[in-house]
């Protein structure tokens, strides 16, 4: 059996499509980048050397959690989410950014907990439907409860004031209810009473209500002339490249035109470089991610698996789709970074992390094929204690 | 229920996940599709949106050609200038004060000037053009100095006239864009302009070029060169002699003048005074017209003050004034020679002359009888310039004494069929096709419009209006052997390498008049020189032929005139003719044949040798011709005696020495043979004497006068029996040593045309 036990690999066609992302990602932020790193950080490397370290500590701290069983996480779920709401409290003391509280600053290193409390929203809420899976038909317990916790969220992330952290983080918390199947009139009713205080927020606050107004009358522009300069910039970009691009490294659009090019706006680059053809083998990338995911959570050996892998696996696919939605002027400049491509250290961290989790679920379910249902029996289920208690 | 089934992962679940991934799948499909849509059926906008900001297309301005004369002096020429202009945009506040200073300073501009264009936000705002290197590298030098931003030099062009007021009118100038205004170089802009080339460069959101090539560049053709057939010598002598025209006869409207090569219409010179700086076309140069000017302004103003500000007519004295002064910049502007129509009066009846020769209806043996006066109309009767008539005269006489009468009945005899068909045939109905802008064709009667009335006036050059251009064209064919061409002034054209891409090859129109008919005229028109009306065109040496004319003008203010004078020779074998006109000349005579002629003459004497036609002189003349005065100092008396007389001077000895002390005139002064030099053979004083008024007086008499006082003539001009003097180079009352050679202008002024 311990031979056995041996053979049990890591997802390999995770692992080689994360390895792809990162690798694609890093390249064409790199080339997006050089141009703006060039001309206003005197330094065309400035993004990709930061970049460059926080993938590889990324992707050794992945290796590492894929071998961590996810099960105990029904231990950490709670103070993660404590943790990293904390931290995010913690945005509100410190000094703003382009008048916004998003960030932790501690020296010269700056660091979004919005980004981390993504990933414990979805530990905590899997934990509590896993640990509790009866509650779930109870209204209160079963979506109130959740609600209230994502509110407690919203209360800080619209101080900050940051709307695309809290949309994310709302379809996030959203995507792992619906799959852990809660009710869906539970979803209608709790619209209807969350309505209200929507319109509460939105009236009390200018810049929400600007916001919503703008969200109505007029889908190509942004925040502001700046948001809407960018995304008409970004489409210029998207349209010249055609179906071949410019070729890589080609872009003009870099030159600044699209202001950050190597950030939220990336996407606008790789069409321009590579074309249609480019960007759509990403996308396929992406979706093979995405599929796999899917995949991985269907396998999961229980329902706190499954609800993790799906949550990581929601939460890449929704900031995708918004990403690309934004760049391609669907839906309005809200400021959604692509993951794995997007300039921004921690959050590649985070999210190789995450892909991790994903790994080790993928690995724990390969584990019960191999061994079997009695093989898991006859384990030391550390939570089933826990799970009684709950009972 | 089941500890292991609550655990699991239920079928719900998987459905749900299931369904989720499918809306994901399908929201890619639907951002693929907007992928698709952007970049594959809106390519092209986008594609064009973005060349519209990445591309700058630079034009890279081919040189424009140079102008040469006939023997390669530069008349025009093009060098480098910059535009310096700003894009305040980048321009930092701190350094307005110190961008504004420097460079009001060097750009020569108000300080507000500057600082207000500094404080805008545009990309793009143009300080000052055609700025010269040495004020650019001074900036440049600034900009570096102080690590500048927004301070831009763009290169251009300006062009420069070497020579300044000179053949301006035939010139022309360039705008600001260095496109041809006027003039050859409005003619030829095409030709001297090239094709400019264009570099398309990709720049960066800040309008700096992308660190990596993206050019696409299309090299410049520069302009051709014009090699003209005008010479500037020639050009000089006609400029100069038309400059004293202008003082010397008062002229209110203009001098104009054609030099022309009779064989092949190339021109080699031509001039309309006042003219203008093609440098600096804008400023009216006529002092007369400076002055009428600023007489416009004054009586505009007051008319302006005295008139009820409310009526709205009234135009303020700025307006009237820059009317006034586009008008005379436009007047200066004007090549007279190929835009101004005039009546040729008697210089054109060479044409009906010859018509009547060629056609046969007259010969030269027809005698012509003028009383002073012929009725053509029981109402109207012409008169002859001569009131008693010219009596009994022959056909070359008649000529010769530009007797009206007489031509009225030639040109009776000639019919308005045939003299409308030789006008026709000379040319006098059609542009001459000179490679100069804005010609102007002629006003005439055809044979269908012509009375008895207008015939008649039209035989002696009267009532059709036609061009100087056109008038010499027609001159040179009567003279040539009968043969119209097209006057021409670029003789060649030259690439930027100084190859020859176009030689301008003669174009003969047609045959006019028959070699004999021509010949005939050329005899006449060398009599009328060398008799009575033509002589104050005459010069020692050389054998000319040419006709006066004198018209009144029709349009004009009441006793205008425009007198003319056209001339040609050899007159055995042409080869140069000259037309000069003098429009509205108030002088001691209107007559072309008195105040013209002269001009002609010493026009023609210096180009004549210029173009290397030798003098002869015949028995008479030899006294006329100068001679230079050798240096005798410290000769012995009779080696220096021997010297003069070597020269055909006379020696006036002073003293009794035997070797020379001093000479006056000194030598190498030019002087008539037979003029007296006092050699002085021991120190002594010498003496002056007051050079006298010698203003009407004949020739025989201010030479005689001039020898008994001790002074040495030099004569001018005509030297027959009825020339009198009408200038002299010392004022009289002058104190000048003895010897001196004084000379004096003769022109017989009992000359009418």
């Amino acid at each position: 059996m311990n031979d056995e036990k041996l053979t049990i690999k890591t997802d390999r066609f995770l692992l080689l499509v994360t390895t792809i992302l990162t690798v694609v990602g890093l390249i064409m932020m790199f080339s997006a980048g050089f141009s703006h790193a060039l001309y206003l950080k005197g330094d065309g490397f400035y993004y990709i050397k930061r970049q460059a370290i926080f993938a590889v500590m990324g992707f050794i701290a992945m290796l590492i959690i894929s071998h961590i069983p996810y099960r105990i996480y029904h231990h950490f779920a709670w103070i993660f989410f404590l943790i990293s709401y904390i931290l995010l409290a913690a945005t509100l003391a410190m000094p703003p950014i382009n008048n916004a509280k998003r960030w932790i600053i501690i020296g010269g290193f700056t660091f979004q907990p919005s980004e981390m409390i993504k990933f414990t929203i979805v530990l905590l809420f899997a934990h509590l439907i896993s640990v509790a899976p009866e509650k779930m038909d109870n209204f209160n317990l079963g979506f109130l409860r959740f609600m209230i916790i994502l509110g407690m969220v919203f209360l800080i992330t619209l101080l900050q004031p940051h709307l695309s952290g809290t949309i994310l983080i709302f379809a996030i918390g959203m995507a792992v209810l619906f799959i852990a199947g809660v009710k869906i009139r539970y979803f209608f009713a709790g619209a209807a009473m969350s309505l209200p205080i929507l319109a509460l927020i939105v009236l009390t606050s200018d810049k929400y209500r600007y916001a919503l107004e703008r969200i109505l009358t007029n889908t190509q522009g942004g925040d502001t002339a700046d948001e809407a300069y960018q995304v008409n910039q970004g489409l210029i970009a998207i349209g010249s490249g055609g179906l071949f691009g410019l070729g890589l490294g080609n872009s003009r659009q870099k030159q600044l035109y699209v202001p950050e090019p190597q950030n939220d706006f990336v996407f606008s680059i790789i069409c321009e470089e590579l074309g249609f053809i480019g960007a759509f083998i990403i996308v396929i990338i992406f979706v093979l991610f995405i599929v796999r995911g899917a995949q991985i959570s269907m396998r999961a050996p229980d329902k706190f698996g499954s609800l993790i892998a799906a949550g990581i696996t929601a939460q890449v696919a929704i900031q995708v789709i918004l990403n690309i939605a934004v760049v391609t002027a669907l839906v309005p400049n809200t400021g959604i970074g692509l993951p794995f491509f997007s300039q921004g250290g921690t959050a590649l961290f985070l999210l190789l992390c995450e892909v991790g989790v994903l790994l080790n679920v993928a690995r724990e379910s390969e584990r019960v094929e191999i061994m079997g249902d009695e093989e898991e029996e006859t384990q030391t289920d550390p939570f089933d204690d826990l799970i009684h208690r709950e009972d | 229920m089941d500890k292991k089934e609550r655990k699991l992962v239920t079928s719900t679940i998987k459905r749900r996940i299931l369904a989720i991934t499918m809306v994901f799948i399908l929201l890619f499909a639907v951002i693929v599709g907007r992928l698709a849509y952007l970049s594959i059926i809106q390519h092209t906008y986008w594609m064009d949106r973005a060349s519209s900001q990445q591309l700058r297309d630079s034009a890279i301005a081919a040189e424009r050609g140079i102008i040469y004369d006939a023997n390669m002096n530069i008349l025009a020429r093009s060098a480098t200038v910059w535009t310096v202009a700003l894009a305040p945009i980048r321009i930092e506040e701190k350094n307005y004060d110190r961008i504004a200073t420097f460079l009001s300073e060097q750009l020569g501009l108000e300080y507000e000037t500057v600082l207000e264009k500094c404080k805008g936000d545009s990309y793009y705002t143009i300080l000052k053009r055609k700025v010269d290197k040495p004020i650019v590298d001074r900036i440049q030098q600034f900009v570096e100095k102080n690590d500048i931003a927004g301070i831009q030099f763009t290169e251009d062009t300006k062009r420069y006239y070497p020579y300044g007021n000179f053949a301006s009118q035939v010139l022309g100038f360039v705008g600001t864009d260095n496109n041809g205004l006027y003039g050859l170089e409005s003619y030829y802009d095409t030709t001297l302009s090239g094709t400019p080339g264009r570099m398309l460069t990709a720049v960066n959101a800040y309008g700096k070029d992308m660190y990596y090539e993206h050019e696409t560049l299309t090299e410049a053709i520069d302009g051709y060169s014009l090699v003209l057939t005008l010479d500037a010598e020639i050009q000089r002598t006609l400029e100069n002699a038309l400059d004293e025209a202008m003082v010397e006869h008062n002229v209110r409207n203009y001098a104009c003048g054609i030099i022309m090569n009779v064989n092949t219409g190339a021109i080699y010179a031509m001039s309309t005074k006042p003219d203008f700086d093609p440098n600096t076309p804008l400023e009216v140069t006529d002092e007369r017209t400076i002055e009428q000017l600023h007489q416009i302004l004054e009586d505009a103003t007051e008319a302006y003050n005295e008139s009820s500000k409310d009526d709205e007519d009234i135009k303020t004295p700025e307006e009237v004034y820059l009317e006034a002064l586009s008008e005379a910049q436009h007047n200066q502007w004007n090549n007279k020679a190929i835009t101004d129509i005039y009546e040729p009066g008697s210089v054109f009846k060479v044409v009906t002359a010859s018509a009547a020769l060629e056609t046969g209806t007259c010969s030269l043996s027809d005698e012509f009888y003028c009383s002073g006066g012929v009725q053509v109309t029981p109402e109207i009767v012409m008169h002859c310039a001569i009131t008693g008539g010219h009596g009994q005269e022959d056909f070359t006489h008649s000529v010769i004494n530009s007797c009206n009468p007489a031509f009225i009945e030639i040109g009776k005899r000639l019919g308005k069929t045939n003299f409308y068909n030789y006008f026709k045939a000379y040319g006098l109905t059609d542009k001459t096709g000179v490679d100069l802008p804005s010609e102007s064709n002629s006003v005439y009667y055809t044979d269908k419009t012509m009375g008895v009335v207008e015939l008649a006036s039209c035989s002696f050059g009267q009532s059709n209006a036609i061009t100087p251009i056109q008038m010499i064209t027609a001159f040179s064919a009567c003279v040539n052997g009968g043969y119209l061409v097209q006057p021409y002034i670029v003789g060649q054209i030259l690439d930027s390498t100084g190859n020859i891409v176009s030689q301008h090859e003669t174009v003969t129109k047609r045959q006019v008049i028959s070699k004999e008919t021509s010949d005939t005229m050329r005899d006449i028109l060398e009599q009328v020189v060398e008799t009575s009306n033509g002589q104050n065109a005459y010069v020692a040496g050389f054998r000319l032929g040419g006709k006066s004319g004198t018209a009144e003008k029709l349009n004009g203010r009441e006793g205008e005139y425009v007198a003319s004078f056209c001339a040609f020779a050899p007159a055995d074998d042409p080869q140069v003719a000259c037309l000069i006109l003098l429009d509205g000349a108030r002088s001691y005579s209107r007559y072309g044949g008195v105040i013209v002629a002269p001009i002609v003459a010493s026009v023609m004497s210096e180009v004549l040798p210029y173009l290397g036609v030798e003098a002869v002189y015949k028995e008479d003349e030899v006294e006329t011709v100068g001679t230079f005065v050798p240096n005798i100092m410290d000769y012995s008396l009779t080696s220096a005696r021997a010297a003069l007389q070597k020269r055909g001077l006379n020696a006036e000895v002073i003293g009794d020495g035997q070797r020379v002390t001093d000479q006056y005139p000194v030598g190498g002064v030019g002087l008539p043979k037979g003029s007296k030099v006092y050699v002085y053979t021991e120190d002594k004083l010498p003496k002056y004497v007051d050079v006298p008024d010698v203003n009407g007086r004949s020739v025989s008499y201010v030479k005689s006068l001039f020898e008994s006082i001790g002074l040495n003539l030099a004569v001018d001009g005509s030297s027959s029996s009825s020339a009198v003097a009408v200038a002299q180079d010392y004022e009289p009352g002058a104190n000048v040593r003895e010897g001196t050679v004084i000379t004096v202008d003769f022109v017989n002024k009992n000359i009418n045309d």
